[in-house]
């Protein structure tokens, strides 16, 4: 991804999502209080939902009017939405679909550790490997871009770096852009190299993460000293 | 909702040599739908069909929309989402519209006789049966039957309920 281009305007949930920006970073926060519009704006983006007057554009092409499976753009929600009635496996296989044998299914697996737990069902996996399961299951789609929904949230602290860590450098290699909704400033910091901050369906700040977050992170630093 | 000896009489009429849906059908099977065992089977059917309908819709609107549009973003079309995901996610409330049925069927008496003619081996079904047992005075058996079709729907009913309860498919975090 070079460059992913948002425009919506439209009502939601009390507030009025007013949005027109530019991302030409590879990896992008969306950072804010919750009902500030941003799970929304991802899925605006994800193209399950499109309110009147929206404009999705990724390198220079209108994906507006596209429905979400020929969008090549992956959504990882909280819920995760595992399909419970596959294996591990299989729900990475769904994924890969027609493209089943350009490795996607073997780099998904082995990118996050999960080969033990190829045919371990949905329902024994703990919430940890639900969230690695899920992310694999994404990137295993051959997306272009990765929208990630407050993924990481309630992970140890150790487990979710390293899950960040690998994730972003996977996605680094292959040029998928990342844009992610978090609450979590060091979060934000070990994945994003720009970062949106959102309040009432408005982007506030713009910028690269460690200077949009500065009070956030700086905060967070005092509070550890 | 119609009366099943006047659904078995339309259809009876309808799938004969004297309307042009008859004669399309008697040519492409080669013979007519009216007192065969096809024919009884697809009047089952069209008769059966609105019981069927009602478990299976509810059980694909409790499947949770999150399975259809993580699948969506995976690039999965509306019919693989559908075959995929959203009937095996249904499955238990279709062997439950199958089940209720089939039982139903089972017991269907108007349309069959209508348009099967009660035909020994070929289209003379277990109610059918029973009534000419009973109307022949031969109690006996008739009890028997009786008692064999009971057996068979309660057991049909027990198996079905006993199976973990149908509840909304919904995603963990």
């Amino acid at each position: 991804m070079k460059e992913l281009k948002i425009k919506c305007d439209a009502p939601i949930g009390g507030i009025r999502l007013r949005v027109d920006t530019t991302l030409s970073n590879p990896s992008t926060a969306l950072f804010g209080p919750s009902g500030s519009g941003k799970s929304s704006l991802l899925r605006i983006v994800a193209g399950l939902w499109i309110p009147a007057g929206t404009e999705v554009r990724l390198d220079g092409v209108d994906l507006t009017q596209l429905p979400p499976h020929k969008r090549r753009i992956a959504l990882v929600a909280q819920e995760t939405a595992l399909f419970p009635h596959m294996s591990v496996a299989e729900n990475i296989q769904f994924a890969t679909g027609p493209r089943s044998g350009e490795g996607g299914f073997e780099t998904a697996l082995h990118l996050f550790d999960l080969q033990p737990l190829q045919n371990a069902r949905i329902a024994t996996l703990s919430g940890g490997e639900r969230k690695r399961v899920a992310i694999a299951r994404a990137l295993a789609s051959f997306p272009r871009v990765l929208l990630l929904d407050e993924v990481f949230t309630g992970m140890h602290r150790t487990q979710r770096n390293d899950l960040i860590l690998r994730v972003r450098e996977h996605c680094a290699q292959r040029g998928i852009g990342i844009l992610s909704v978090t609450h979590e400033p060091t979060e934000a910091l070990l994945l994003n190299d720009e970062t949106l901050a959102m309040d009432d369906g408005k982007i506030t700040a713009q910028g690269p993460t460690r200077e949009v977050l500065s009070n956030d992170l700086s905060l967070l630093e005092s509070t550890r000293d | 909702m119609l009366p099943p000896t006047v659904l078995g009489f339309y259809l009876l009429v309808g799938l004969g040599p004297t309307t042009a849906l008859g004669r399309t059908v008697t040519a492409m099977l080669g013979h007519t739908l009216a007192f065969s065992f096809t024919g009884l089977v697809v009047g089952s059917v069209l008769y059966s069909l609105p019981f069927a309908v009602q478990p299976i819709v509810a059980g694909l609107r409790a499947v949770d929309p999150v399975f259809l549009e993580a699948a969506a973003t995976l690039g999965a079309s509306p019919i693989r989402r559908y075959l995929r995901i959203a009937m095996p996610l249904a499955k238990g409330s279709i062997l439950t519209a199958a089940v209720l049925t089939f039982t139903h069927t089972v017991g269907e008496f108007g349309v069959v006789l209508m348009l099967g003619g009660s035909i020994p081996g070929r289209t003379k079904t277990l109610s059918i049966a029973l009534y000419n047992l009973v109307e022949n005075g031969d109690f006996a058996s008739a009890s028997h039957l009786a008692l064999l079709l009971m057996g068979f729907s309660t057991l049909a009913l027990v198996l079905l309920y006993m199976r973990p309860s149908s509840r909304r498919t919904r995603a963990v975090t």
